[in-house]
């Protein structure tokens, strides 16, 4: 055994928190006050002996025990069962939760929540996958404080609709799709300069209040817009599109919809498992960035916690904050801007991997539960300011319901192991019971765009054959191309298809498209004929009497122009 | 001319060029009598050393009727020609179930393709008029 002095076992006893008996108090203060005999000393010595020993069989956890006995919650108990009190104000700053499936993060989210119901203002829940936190309604409702539970096809929400100043919407607006669909630069300024143009055909710089543009009207604009670069447009469309069809006009066809910012006075859990990736990212990107902008606003600045948005398996949300776009300010900055707002951000994730490196310092308080990989230890617990020692103990130690916590505010910043009391949750919330609790928001004014309620990305076009006199004529529906080669199926008859693009004089593949266009519009008929002795059977063409009238038609009416 | 565009337009027309360019003589829509029953082949094709008569036929409902015409006119070969394989395959299957037969008139069911190249190699045997043409047969 190693000869320590006196001194040097006290200091060891008082920073591993094993002289914190009395008896061993009393020797302590025995030794302050120089009467320490041989006797309290191997009092002390034998408590740090010990200690020694159980540290080196890993017995004893590597960590001081916090001396957190003050706040308005509890985050937890120490690993003595004492209460773990923290001030609310502390979690302006931003919370992370990291643990893997099963650690114990949803469970801890409520243990916190439950605490802050009747305090914060608003508080929204995100499930970006699962349907947990909606196990909060019955307690919510013992409580008597009304908690919407909105699942996807309950939202009412209007991308292009400004919470505050419409200059400073559009470029939120526009920034959030740039980010989330992944536009490129030029599709982008296209997006930017039609969003413009959307918001001075509608009025929306001169103030209307009750119609706005929706994000079809966009789509239709950026489609029907000639002269546009293709390949930036056909960007655009293919990226919008899936997005809208994963939205659906339920969702996002609102002239009138919610104002984020009415709905911070409340207390809503958001399910956005039904929407895709893009689709979620880009409903929590606006949510959230219309919150900040509308507060920033309002010039609230370093004001009490009084709404907190927490995101559940925030993941793949987080792993793309670090994309700038625009003029806006990423999300890891933002988390950093929401702090004097008065908001607080809590995100969850199961691992480490893709979180970006300028989100973590913005999500001050740090939580880490049962990790999955060494890199995610090394990684958080880095953040946290762990040692080596200590993370070693949290990769052996660390099970559901128990973590380590650095705080970013307070007296103590050092980690700590913060134990959750399990919560037992009355289950049984049905979608029914979730539907009842969306009602809350029906008396939200909001005007649907009905005209949308069909919309779909894909072309579709109606095809009329008119007979009589009309002056345009049956012909007017079909393009020169088709005329060209039904003309030519007219003259060479029950030739194989692929003939008519050289009679014709367009290319192969123009030549089928067309004549597809002509099978569709019931101008031709395809027949299989095994024309060869071997071989695929030929395709040939049998043109219907409406294809000859029309054929006749337009080659005199052709004729009778020459003529002339 | 009874039929529709792929019978008259595509398979009747077909077998009549090849048969014309020849040098056979053929008669389209030609009457026939069958006990009594009026009907029509849609080529009777006469080359100097036999009779072939021509049906286009979309499905197997006609080919036994087809058999009788042939037999009528005394033909010596009877081409029943098919948009496809398939089809072919459904009235030899017709055919077979029937039991009509008549030694003395030779058979072909055949899609137009083959048919064509058979009624080609027919046509080189008898006539000496393509013997030096290799013009495309429209």
């Amino acid at each position: 055994m190693p000869h320590r002095s006196l001194w040097e076992d006290i200091v060891f006893g008082l920073k591993h928190d094993v002289l914190n008996d009395d008896v061993s108090r009393a020797a302590l203060r025995a030794y302050q006050y120089g009467i320490c005999d041989l006797e309290l000393e191997d009092i002390i010595r034998g408590k740090v002996h010990n200690a020694h020993i159980q540290l080196q069989l890993g017995a004893i956890p590597p960590f001081r025990t916090p001396k957190l006995f003050k706040g308005d919650i509890v985050l937890g108990n120490n690993l003595n069962g004492d209460h773990v009190l923290v001030e609310k104000q502390w979690l302006n700053a931003g919370m992370f939760i990291g643990a893997n499936t099963g650690g114990g993060k949803t469970t801890l989210q409520h243990f916190l929540f439950l605490q802050l119901i009747s305090s914060l203002e608003g508080l929204w829940m995100t499930d970006l996958y699962k349907a947990g936190h909606r196990s909060l309604l019955p307690v919510y409702e013992k409580l008597g404080v009304p908690l919407a539970v909105l699942r996807g096809e309950t939202i009412k929400l209007n991308l292009l609709q400004p919470d505050g100043d419409p200059h400073r919407h559009v470029s939120l607006v526009v920034d959030v799709l740039g980010r989330v669909l992944q536009l490129p630069s030029r599709a982008l300024a296209i997006v930017r300069t039609k969003c413009h143009q959307l918001y001075t055909n509608f009025g929306v710089f001169k103030g209307t209040s009750d119609h706005y543009p929706v994000l079809y009207d966009l789509y239709n604009e950026v489609k029907s817009a000639p002269g546009l670069n293709k390949q930036a447009q056909e960007a655009i469309l293919d990226r919008l599109g899936a997005l809208l069809v994963s939205l659906t006009p339920k969702v996002a066809a609102w002239r009138l919809a919610w104002k984020p910012s009415d709905l911070t006075r409340r207390h809503i859990v958001w399910e956005l498992g039904s929407f895709s990736e893009s689709a979620k990212s880009i409903l929590s990107s606006y949510l959230q960035f219309s919150v900040l902008y509308s507060r920033l606003e309002e010039g609230q600045n370093n004001v009490p916690l009084n709404f907190m948005m927490a995101f559940d398996d925030s993941q793949r949300y987080f792993a793309g904050s670090a994309i700038q776009v625009g003029d806006l300010p990423p999300l890891d900055e933002v988390a950093g801007l929401i702090r004097g707002t008065g908001t607080s951000l809590c995100g969850a994730a199961q691992t480490m991997n893709g979180i970006s490196r300028g989100l973590l310092p913005n999500l001050a308080t740090k939580i880490m539960g049962r990790l999955g990989s060494h890199r995610d230890y090394q990684y958080l617990g880095a953040d946290m300011g762990m040692t080596q020692e200590q993370i070693s103990w949290a990769k052996l130690h660390l099970k559901p319901g128990l973590f380590v916590a650095s705080l970013a505010e307070g007296p103590w910043r050092q980690p700590f192991p913060l134990a959750i009391p399990r919560i037992t949750l009355p289950g049984g919330v049905t979608d029914q019971h979730v539907s009842e609790s969306a009602k809350q928001l029906d008396h939200l004014s909001v005007i649907p765009a009905s005209e949308f309620d069909s919309w779909t990305p894909y072309h579709t076009e109606t095809f009329q054959v008119q007979t009589g006199s009309d002056e345009s004529g049956i012909h007017s529906s079909l393009n020169r191309a088709e005329l060209r080669l039904l003309q030519m199926i007219i003259l060479h008859p029950a030739e194989p298809s692929s003939a008519y693009a050289k009679y014709s004089r367009m290319s192969s593949r123009r030549a089928t498209e067309t004549r597809k266009s002509l099978i569709e519009k019931g101008m031709l008929t395809e027949h299989s004929v095994q024309c060869t002795g071997r071989g695929r059977p030929t395709i040939i063409l049998e043109p219907s009497l409406e294809a000859i009238e029309v054929i006749e038609e337009w080659a005199g009416r052709d004729k009778g122009q020459d003529g002339s | 001319v009874r039929g529709g565009f792929v019978h008259n337009r595509v398979l009747v027309d077909s077998i009549r060029k090849l048969a014309v360019a020849h040098g056979a003589a053929v008669s389209e829509e030609h009457r026939v009598s069958v006990g009594g029953k009026p009907g029509f082949v849609d080529l009777m094709i006469q080359i100097p050393s036999a009779v072939v008569v021509c049906e286009a036929e979309l499905g197997p409902r006609r080919a036994v009727w087809d058999v009788a015409k042939a037999s009528a006119l005394d033909a010596d070969l009877l081409l029943i020609v098919t948009p496809t394989r398939g089809v072919a395959t459904r009235i030899q299957a017709r055919l077979a179930e029937s039991e009509i037969g008549n030694p003395e008139l030779e058979i072909w069911v055949l899609p137009l393709g083959v048919a064509r190249q058979r009624l080609h190699k027919l046509f080189s045997l008898i006539s000496a008029s393509i013997k030096s043409g290799k013009k495309k047969i429209q």
